[in-house]
């Protein structure tokens, strides 16, 4: 599976990225006069820290992808209208002390093996550093990850499009050991590339 | 005193555009997409920000630019990684932004120069959180503002080019926006205030929603240099 990575110039971005037998990341580089072409693309990744005006000006290129059923995943702020379907917006000003986490709707099986308070919480105890906003999707049923204060964190969306839509709010995902064990945000970002191999397979059906 | 706006170098990140944004600093902060950046015109700018998450890349291009600016007596404030178009060495290290509840009493930031009028009358805690690597050179000349425990380099100024040019490996702006550092409007407010000249409002930061699912509106102007 050939993953495009989208890098926005942005120091250290393929480290949280590392291909192995089954999945190939191909680097994306964000230019000036950026005219991307994800034709051999199974699926865009658009990682934490991303250029998100670049990415308006490629929403065509981004919605041909998913006009052919690949898939797009976003693990950043999309503050521009580029993702179909879907808004996400900054919020600020919550009791992250309080935070709880809740899986609402899980077909994918993205949260196989995760615990919830892995991502709420961090190994320091500290909360509410994995997300920090709220997506505004089109459709109730694409709604997979919840918190306390009614904000919608991740979304699975196979409505919006002919495509795979995962987005979280801002909460970053990635794996820089792909041959080693895996539990919280490591373990869900490979369910998330399982989900992807499995919209690809339906794809070439 | 002036009334020049504060150019924010933008990568197109949603922190960058928050805090440019947000209702308590859009008037005094102007955000400069950083691939318009040679077609801008920055000496009508009161003072540049290139903040964590930028496209250094990039910005090498703008060298000449950005070193002119400098040279006409602007200031320019340099912040987070990697930034290599500097004649100074960044390298990384690993990142303790848990020191605050795991060793409160050992910020990652150690020795702050409170006599620098960027640093003057914050706290330690105001003026000193976690950075992003260190710089293990500067520019001849320049002068260390702020050190870690290890006594490394976290921010330093080099008056060396006409004006000012201070970079830091802590990064205020990002982390402002995010505001999961809960106390930064102190640093941010003297930063501007530093840069430009106009201390921003007293008042919390907060967000206008209105700039949420939006394009951003690009420049379409002739490029001023060559890049």
């Amino acid at each position: 599976m050939q993953i495009a990575l989208i890098h926005s110039g942005v120091a250290g971005t393929e480290q949280y990225y590392r291909g192995d037998a089954t999945h190939q990341y191909r680097c994306e580089r964000i230019s000036a006069d950026w005219q991307p072409c994800f034709d051999d693309d199974d699926v865009v990744l658009v990682p934490n820290g991303a250029n998100h005006v670049a990415l308006y000006e490629a929403r065509a290129q981004l919605h041909k992808v998913l006009a052919r059923g690949g898939a797009v995943l976003c693990f950043c702020g999309f503050f521009t209208p580029w993702l179909p379907g879907n808004e996400w917006r900054h919020d600020i000003g919550r009791d992250l002390r309080q935070l709880r986490y809740r899986v609402v709707c899980d077909e994918l099986q993205l949260f196989e093996g995760v615990e919830t308070e892995e991502l709420c919480c961090d190994e320091h105890g500290i909360r509410g550093g994995w997300a920090c906003g709220d997506i505004q999707t089109h459709y109730a049923d694409s709604v997979v990850l919840t918190d306390n204060y009614q904000r919608t964190l991740l979304v699975a969306d196979r409505r919006s499009t002919a495509g795979l839509i995962i987005a979280t709010a801002s909460g970053p995902l990635g794996d820089n050991a792909p041959h080693s064990a895996a539990h919280g945000a490591r373990r869900l970002y490979r369910n998330i590339l399982r989900a992807c191999r499995a919209q690809r397979e339906t794809r070439h059906d | 005193m002036t009334d020049r706006p504060i150019g924010l170098i933008f990568n197109g990140v949603w922190s960058h555009n928050v805090l440019a944004t947000a209702p308590k600093y859009r008037e005094l902060v102007e955000l400069i997409y950083v691939h318009d950046l040679p077609h801008t015109d920055v000496t009508r700018l009161g003072g540049l920000i290139v903040p964590f998450q930028s496209d250094h890349a990039a910005l090498a291009h703008c060298h000449t630019q950005l070193y002119g600016f400098l040279a006409g007596g602007g200031r320019m404030a340099v912040f987070g990684d990697s930034s290599h178009w500097l004649d100074a060495q960044w390298v990384d290290r690993p990142l303790d932004n848990h020191w605050w509840k795991t060793h409160p009493t050992t910020p990652p930031v150690a020795h702050t120069r409170f006599d620098h009028p960027l640093f003057a009358g914050l706290t330690s805690r105001q003026a000193g959180f976690h950075h992003h690597g260190v710089y293990l050179r500067m520019p001849a000349q320049a002068e260390v503002l702020q050190r870690s425990a290890q006594g490394e380099v976290i921010t330093w100024q080099s008056l060396a080019y006409g004006g000012v040019l201070l970079a830091s490996t802590m990064d205020p702006i990002v982390e402002h926006a995010l505001q999961q550092v809960g106390h930064l409007d102190h640093l941010v407010d003297q930063l501007l205030w530093w840069l430009g000249g106009v201390r921003p409002a007293e008042k919390p930061l907060t967000l206008d929603p209105q700039v949420f699912g939006r394009p951003y509106a690009r420049t379409t102007t002739t490029p001023l240099v060559d890049s």
